[in-house]
């Protein structure tokens, strides 16, 4: 697969590259975090870095190949040097939303190879999560963004608030997005 | 009994104390406990990049709780919890001896007899 063009390249751009070319090598990688809401929000919301969850056996050899791609590692981090804006992080796994780690990821073809990222429901979940238990305010604006331009299961995402003991958060969020809906109509 | 699964004490006074203060940094736990704060700081970095902890920054001061959106982070405070509701009072006292809760600048302290 050719490589993006590095200096402009977007989140989805660095992320089926990357994917492909881990994918190609026997590395089974899904994309999480904040890169999934600025995928699926179409560029509304900017993340600059990806989050891949990676088995751990796997872990060994992601370093190598993407050495080979021209990336250095800093710390925990890899970054290529033509493309200083986008950075790629390893967490550690499982793949998971709070305590819910029987997780589907979707998946999407790239020049015949399949590349997984969360499902926008479970993006949902996933900023939902770091809002509820971390307070943080912009993942509360994530969320919002992917809701409002992607169909996502409303009930999966109340049924995983009340198992997460945050019901008001998903009062909240379900207020703030009928809000959105009302002004886009 | 945690050391003996955890096959170290630093790591079971790590998560015991994190139990106990919800939130700490490396100095208070070293403080606390005696061991060397290269030791605390180890531990809270190898739980850190095993994803059952997370740290943040509150002034200079980097400070590390259970990470919430572990699913391990459920199972472990289970155990953890035994091993701190079985530790005797006194011991507690002992091992956790910070304040964590709020305090009005100049209330004077009352030592305890």
């Amino acid at each position: 697969m050719k490589a993006p063009d590095w200096p402009k390249c977007s989140e989805c751009q660095l992320w089926k590259y990357v994917a492909w070319h881990l994918s190609q090598n026997g590395i089974d990688c899904v994309l999480v975090g904040g890169a999934v809401a600025s995928i699926y929000s179409q560029g509304a919301y900017r993340s600059g870095d990806l989050d891949f969850i990676i088995p751990d056996r796997q872990r060994t050899r992601v370093g190598s190949v993407l050495e080979k791609l021209g990336f250095q590692p800093t710390g925990r981090h890899f970054i290529h040097p033509d493309c200083p804006h986008l950075f790629l992080e390893f967490p550690p796994g499982p793949l998971a939303i709070g305590s819910d780690y029987r997780i589907k990821p979707e998946s999407v073809t790239v020049h015949r190879r399949q590349v997984f990222l969360l499902s926008p429901t479970d993006c949902v979940r996933d900023r939902l999560a770091s809002y509820i238990h971390f307070k943080s305010r912009d993942t509360l604006e994530q969320a919002l963004l992917v809701a409002s331009s992607q169909s996502v299961d409303m009930t999966e995402i109340r049924n995983w608030c009340v198992a997460e003991g945050a019901i008001p958060q998903f009062e909240e969020f379900k207020a703030l997005l009928k809000k959105r809906h009302s002004k886009i109509q | 009994m945690l050391a003996k699964f955890l096959g170290s004490r630093v790591a079971e006074y790590v998560l015991l104390a994190l139990y106990h203060y919800n939130e700490a940094h490396a100095a208070l736990l070293a403080r606390d406990s005696g061991f060397a704060l290269s030791a605390v700081q180890s531990r809270l970095q190898r739980f850190e990049n095993a994803g059952l902890l997370v740290s943040k920054m509150a002034g200079r001061t980097r400070l590390y709780l259970f990470n919430p959106k572990s699913p391990y982070t459920t199972p472990v405070k289970s155990l953890v919890q035994v091993a701190y509701e079985t530790l005797p009072l006194k011991d507690r006292e002992k091992l956790f001896c910070s304040r964590s809760r709020p305090r009005r600048p100049g209330k004077p302290v009352v030592p305890r007899p």
